[in-house]
């Protein structure tokens, strides 16, 4: 019986660690790849680039994508649906660099994940949005595309800026290190906070126990008897007072690398709007 | 001192009150008489030695005049073994310390400190004592070597002393109240705030309060053993202390008329506010009542009391002799609180870090 129980018991444990290992394991090799759901790119054009994307890919080590669709994202939101993107389909903690384009937001969100995220300074960032974004406006798609592969690889050639500000930089350690994160984040609360309780219990037991038989000595209702003779409820006067309700989803305004990533885990880049 | 002993009509040995079968039982003959077969068979000496008592005790008042009551050492002689026993002024009722014999001093309890009523003991001292560690039983934090039988040699029965006041008044009251309405528009919360003058007046009984009516003991010890039935009251007979002890009372009417009319006040605003009940912040702007009734009642109820050493502290406890209500602080064990501490911070601790863990995921 026992042997039975230990059997599904350690079966149990074998299939949560697949589970949890899963996301780290499939996006061990990386890839470059064109996702042009909002066909911006004819047949030709997407060969190309998906070939000097992989070329790319190979050379840095990176994931290298550029993922172009018509969610309806706009500049506030596109950060963390590429966040999210880049997580579930490569991993949310794999190098990579990823361009999201989104037509019906009008909205295109730079990322790079990883290892990548030294390579990318604010500067960096800024000057391959600006210029993707300019060639977005006034619709040259492939030439967005080309200047994105073109950056990337001329910044991997640089190597890794030093000395210039990273703003932009977004460390998710909530995401890639949950337990981590809450334990130095919030430990020190949780622990005052459970040390207040457990003193709270002690001194409460102590408190019931010195009061042992303190309750209930009379009960005023069983033993009373009221006949009232004259009730007036005389109204004086009125006021009403207004108080704004805030919002909870408010208090989030639209700024280029910052805010959440959305689940997506740690990152570096920018949004704008074309 | 005169004193009396109750003894059974059958073989003359000592008679108690047996409070498991609430009647009067010899341990010898094993022979149970009614309550009423010993009060009539003792009423003529109970009389004869009330009134003995009465002019003993005018005898020592002139001797001792200068000298508080309470601080005199009263010596009797035991009716069954002669022995002198040594009582103070209170007592009304004991035991002698040389042949275990219950002794009722007779005059303690007669004339103008004869109590209006009396709760008999409904508890056995066995009963009371299995109350005890019963109670002990659900109290988990407890020292495991606390309760054990052999601590209760010493549980005593008495009977306290107390005042018991019934009034009737008249009372009004006015006061301000206010019934708040909220409601949401939009993004805007509104709160209507109506207040209003609220007049009550009315006829008020409020029964069975009561007060101890012995300096000695303990206030709360003897405030919190209630509450008591008082339905199961029977008027006064000295009979019902044959086997306990018995305090007389050493609080007059006068000392605490103060503040039991404070209590009274209390209650009836109360009640009054009690009428008011679907109005929130009530504020009292006047109060006055008059009394038209009031009853007083001197009453004697059914307490066991033990005094309870442990670990070099001394506990006092109290049980209700006839419902078995317990009183007293308990001891708290270091190591049992030592382990409700560790586990409630490692459970917060945990439902802290999975709470935070699932907010991150």
């Amino acid at each position: 019986m026992l042997i039975k129980y230990a059997k599904r018991f350690s079966a149990a444990v074998f299939v949560v660690l697949i589970i949890i290992c899963t996301p780290f394991c499939v996006f061990a090799e990386s890839t470059g790849r064109l996702i042009d759901e909002a066909e911006l790119y004819t047949a030709a054009q997407q060969e190309e680039l998906n070939k000097q994307l992989r070329e790319l890919s190979i050379k840095t080590g990176w994931n290298a994508v550029i993922y172009t669709n018509y969610n309806g994202c706009d500049e506030d939101d596109i950060k963390a649906y590429s966040n999210r993107y880049y997580a579930d389909n490569y991993g949310k903690t794999s190098a990579g660099v990823i361009l999201t384009v989104d037509m019906l937001g009008r909205a295109v969100d730079f990322r790079a994940k990883g290892g990548a995220m030294q390579y990318f300074s604010d500067n960096r960032v800024d000057t391959i949005l600006d210029d993707i974004k300019s060639c977005l406006s006034s619709e040259q798609y492939y030439d967005a595309a080309e200047c994105f592969i073109k950056y990337i690889g001329d910044y991997y050639d640089a190597g890794i800026p030093e000395g210039e500000s990273n703003e932009y930089l977004d460390i998710q350690e909530q995401e890639d290190h949950p337990f981590l994160y809450v334990v130095t984040h919030y430990g020190i609360f949780i622990v005052i906070a459970s040390l207040g309780i457990s003193v709270l219990a002690v001194v409460l037991i102590r408190y019931r126990y010195s009061r042992n038989g303190m309750q209930n000595i009379y009960d005023l209702r069983a033993n009373s008897k009221i006949n009232l003779t004259d009730k007036q409820d005389v109204f004086l006067t009125k006021h009403v007072s207004v108080t704004n309700i805030s919002s909870s989803s408010s208090g989030g305004g639209s700024h280029s690398g910052g805010g959440s990533s959305g689940g997506g885990g740690s990152s570096t880049g920018g949004s704008r709007s074309f | 001192m005169a004193t009396v002993n109750y003894k059974c009509p059958n073989c003359a040995a000592p008679l108690k009150f047996n409070p498991d079968k609430q009647m009067f039982s010899c341990e010898y003959c094993m022979s149970d008489f009614e309550e009423q077969t010993i009060q009539q068979l003792y009423a003529q000496k109970e009389q004869k030695e009330s009134s003995g008592e009465k002019a003993e005790k005018t005898a020592q008042e002139k001797k001792t005049a200068d000298k508080d009551e309470q601080e005199e050492a009263v010596v009797y002689n035991c009716p069954s073994c002669g022995a002198e026993v040594v009582t103070t002024a209170s007592t009304a009722a004991t035991t002698c310390f040389y042949c275990q014999n219950p002794v009722v001093l007779g005059g303690r309890l007669s004339g103008e400190f004869k109590p209006d009523r009396v709760i008999p003991f409904a508890l056995s001292k066995d009963k009371a004592i299995e109350k005890f560690l019963e109670m002990c039983k659900k109290r988990w934090f407890l020292p495991k070597d606390f309760a054990s039988k052999k601590q209760f040699d010493k549980l005593t029965g008495v009977y306290f002393p107390y005042w018991y006041i019934d009034t009737q008044r008249q009372a009004s009251m006015t006061a301000l109240g206010k019934k708040i309405k909220t409601w949401r528009a939009g993004n805007k919360r509104y709160t209507e705030t109506s207040t209003y003058r609220l007049v009550r007046s009315g006829d008020l009984i409020v029964k069975n309060v009561f007060e101890r009516a012995l300096k000695s003991q303990d206030r709360d010890m003897l405030q919190c053993v209630h509450p008591f039935d008082l339905t199961k009251a029977h008027p006064f007979a000295m009979s019902y202390l044959s086997g306990f002890q018995a305090e007389k009372r050493d609080i007059e009417r006068n000392d605490i008329q103060q503040q039991v009319n404070q209590q009274m006040q209390k209650y009836c605003q109360d009640l009054l506010k009690e009428t008011m009940s679907e109005y929130t912040g009530v504020v009292t702007e006047n109060y006055n009542d008059t009394t038209d009734l009031e009853a007083w009642s001197y009453t004697l109820l059914p307490v066991w009391i033990v005094t309870y050493k442990y670990k070099e502290k001394i506990f006092p406890f109290a049980i209700n002799g006839q419902t078995g209500k317990t009183y007293g602080e308990l001891p708290v064990s270091k190591g049992r609180l030592a382990i409700l501490f560790a586990i409630v911070f490692v459970l917060i601790m945990g439902l802290g870090l999975l709470g935070g863990l699932l907010l991150c995921l």
